[in-house]
């Protein structure tokens, strides 16, 4: 270990340097103040130093104030020399920084003593330090200090626009599964194997943290990999000019990835999906509000679309990505807001026997009254607030309306009634309390269950069958409808349908829209009615919008429809004075459709 | 052994320099080496200060001199020069000389003695 040594007394300077030298340090000789504070502060400079009180120049106690003000050099551990005499000097010595001090003349015992001290308080420090920014289990640096890193090299940037850089944001695809189906611990250890694969692939050194800003004064280019979640990796290509340099190690990544890891006998094979963002990728103008927590939201972003093109490549982020993800933040925000100020409300679409033209239940649909941006259509907000699972709240709070709602249609049995169809989300689904939670809906609303139908999707019952089916079999025990949504489009496993107490399947609008054009598109829907009705289901049209749809699925004996052919999603007291005129034998007409879609001349009244 | 008497009656400290020197005599002989360069220099860097009575100067200069005793372990010549550095502080030039002249002959009676040990040290 190097220390720095000050004394101007040339005699107690050679007897203290003997006995650092015969304790196994490298000793650094000055003899002034200045000399030791420019040595303290230098790139790669002493991590301890013993500097004596008195000094040409500047004395010990002005020194170690310099080193304590300087927050970019390592921590050094300061050790000040005083008369034996002098005692008061201590004090002052301590509060101006130093750690510990030694008096002259020295015992070479005390001083091999509180040397090791000090050495234990500088490595526990490294240590503490370390852990702070650091990975447990790659040893790679963490968020917080990537992001340290990644704010030095926006600053660079700020300064020269000569000096680019560019971001790779790396996610294992699947690796819950790795995780999942091998356990934890082979999980770890695929971690600690593609973080070492990583280093391969880039210009690293694994950089001890303490040290960037030295790396920084020299210039040097280097590369730094970090771990910042799961199994999400970060890649901080400094000072690159061009993003094709990215690309270029993204395509390094991928390669050196492909080849299997072995791990406690099992061999895996992962991809990845990556993103790359780089800072020159920003208009000229927009330099100085660089930001690093923007630009690693944009690599995430890229990352994320790499995944939705199919896993195993990357993206890169670009300007318009960035307008994307910004628009998407604020999505997010609005969300929560419009969570705690209550500005969702549940809108309520009619569904049609077709046979006789009466309204046998309504779907309720969520819809956002946006006070800027007025009512927004769930296909603008339901996939983010999906992602982040604001849709737990916002799901929860259709099922109570629509569950009340119900009851005020339906508050005493009669032979007319008109159940309420509710969409269950994909993370709704998961939610371990589903179940009891569906249960106290029905309880706190008193609606009876079978007055509830809760609409899954195919995909949902596919990712774990065995819950869906437990989860699905509760539901049924308590008496609640079950229907299939947007049946058709997925996996359509005849299979699933047999196992699942499904009451109702929903074929999916695609098919209607083209069931009068599309001779194919005609025969898949009388397919799928003939397979509902032969498993004892009944079948609903979804998106029927035209006269020659509707006879057509009527010739198909399809059960009911459901489109703007009928009514579109409507507020609360436009849907019950529906409800309530077509109990009384009124038919829909559709010139009067609030929701003004798609008039088109039709008497279902007349439908036999 | 007569280095050591005299040392002694210097008011040099032998056990406790060598201690401090871990017993390394190549060291002592560095040590003196170094101390016959340095001494003189302060000396009379001492001697010129006490007469243009420059206060400051004595002082840094005594508290110089003050480390460099007490590092040889000359006991003596250390706390007279610790008086010097005192008095330079109390800015007071009564009686410094004669300490300065008290200062030198205690210090060349250590640097005698010393040299007898090393010239013992040496045989």
């Amino acid at each position: 270990m190097k220390i720095l040594l000050a004394d101007d007394d040339a005699v107690s300077r050679l007897i203290l340097e003997r006995a650092l030298v015969r304790s196994g340090f490298e000793v650094v000789c000055v003899q002034d103040g200045q000399s030791a504070a420019d040595c303290l502060l230098a790139p790669d400079g002493p991590r301890m130093a013993i500097l004596d009180w008195v000094m040409p120049g500047k004395d010990g106690p002005t020194v170690c104030r310099e080193v304590r003000a300087c927050t970019a050099v390592p921590y050094v551990y300061l050790m000040l020399l005083t008369s034996k005499e002098e005692t008061g000097d201590v004090i002052t010595g301590l509060e101006a920084g130093a750690d510990d001090y030694l008096t002259k003349p020295f015992n070479p015992e005390e001083l091999k003593a509180r040397l090791r001290s000090g050495q234990r308080i500088l490595n526990l420090q490294d240590k503490l330090v370390h852990e702070a920014q650091h990975d447990p289990l790659t040893q790679l640096p963490n968020r917080a200090f990537f992001v340290k890193r990644l704010a030095e090299c926006v600053r660079k940037s700020r300064e020269s626009r000569a000096f680019q850089f560019t971001l790779l944001f790396v996610d294992i695809d699947r690796f819950k599964l790795i995780n999942d189906s091998l356990g934890h611990a082979t999980g770890d250890e695929l971690m600690k194997g593609v973080a070492d694969r990583l280093l391969q692939a880039v210009r690293s050194e694994t950089i001890p943290c303490d040290q960037t800003e030295h790396r920084r004064r020299s210039g040097r280019p280097f590369d730094s990999v970090a771990r910042i979640g799961g199994d999400e990796f970060v890649i901080l290509l400094d000072d690159f000019a061009d993003l094709d340099d990215g690309v270029r190690v993204a395509e390094r990544i991928e390669l050196i990835l492909k080849e299997p890891f072995l791990i406690d006998g099992h061999t895996i094979f992962i991809t990845v999906s990556i993103g790359i963002s780089a800072s020159n990728q920003r208009p000229q103008n927009s330099h100085d509000d660089l930001d690093p927590e923007e630009i690693l939201r944009s690599a995430d972003s890229a990352m994320y679309r790499a995944k939705l093109l199919g896993k195993a490549r990357y993206a890169i982020s670009d300007a318009t990505e960035s307008t994307r993800t910004r628009s998407l933040f604020k999505l997010e925000t609005d969300l929560r807001s419009a969570i705690a100020n209550k500005q969702f409300e549940v809108h309520y679409q009619p569904i049609v026997d077709l046979a006789d033209s009466r309204i046998v239940s309504f779907e309720a649909l969520v819809r956002w009254r946006h006070p800027q941006r007025g009512l927004i259509h769930p296909d603008d907000f339901i996939a983010t607030a999906e992602e982040n699972g604001m849709i737990l709240a916002i799901g929860s709070l259709v099922l109570r309306d629509a569950c009340h709602q119900a009851k005020r249609w339906n508050p005493v049995a009669t032979t007319r009634p008109a159940s309420i169809c509710v969409n269950i989300s994909p993370r709704q689904f998961q939610m371990l309390d589903l179940v009891a939670s569906v249960r106290e809906m029905l309880l706190e609303s008193a609606l009876e269950p079978h007055l509830l139908e809760l609409e899954v999707t195919e995909n949902m019952t596919m990712q774990d069958a065995d819950r869906a089916s437990q989860i699905l079999l509760e539901m049924h025990k308590m008496g609640i409808s079950l229907s299939l949504d947007d049946f058709g489009t997925g996996y359509s496993s005849l299979s699933y349908l047999q196992h699942f107490p499904i009451c109702t399947l929903k074929i999916d609008r695609s098919f209607i829209a083209r069931i009068d054009s599309h001779p194919e598109s005609s025969q898949i829907v009388e397919t799928i009615i003939t397979l509902g009705h032969n498993l004892g289901m009944k079948v609903i049209a979804e998106g029927v919008e035209t006269r020659s749809q509707m006879e057509l699925l009527r010739r198909l004996h399809c059960d009911f429809g459901q489109g703007y052919l009928f009514s579109c999603a409507l507020p609360v007291d436009q849907a019950t004075k529906l409800l309530e005129d077509n109990r009384q034998g009124k038919p829909l007409i559709p010139n009067n459709r609030p929701c003004g879609q798609a008039a088109l001349p039709i008497s279902l009244s007349a439908a036999s | 052994m007569q280095a050591e008497q005299l040392a002694r009656e210097s008011g040099v400290d032998l056990p406790e320099l060598l201690a401090r020197l871990e017993y390394d005599r190549q060291l002592l002989r560095e040590v003196f080496f170094i101390f016959n360069k340095e001494f003189p220099l302060l000396q009379a860097e001492l001697t010129a200060a006490v007469a243009s009575g420059d206060f400051e100067k004595i002082r840094t200069t005594a508290h110089a001199l003050k480390g460099m005793f007490a590092s040889l372990s000359f006991s003596n010549a250390s706390s007279s020069a610790q008086r010097i550095e005192r008095m330079a502080t109390q800015a007071t030039l009564e009686g410094i000389s004669e300490e300065v002249a008290r200062l030198d002959r205690k210090a060349i009676l250590a640097q005698t003695a010393l040299e007898s040990v090393c010239q013992e040290v040496l045989r």
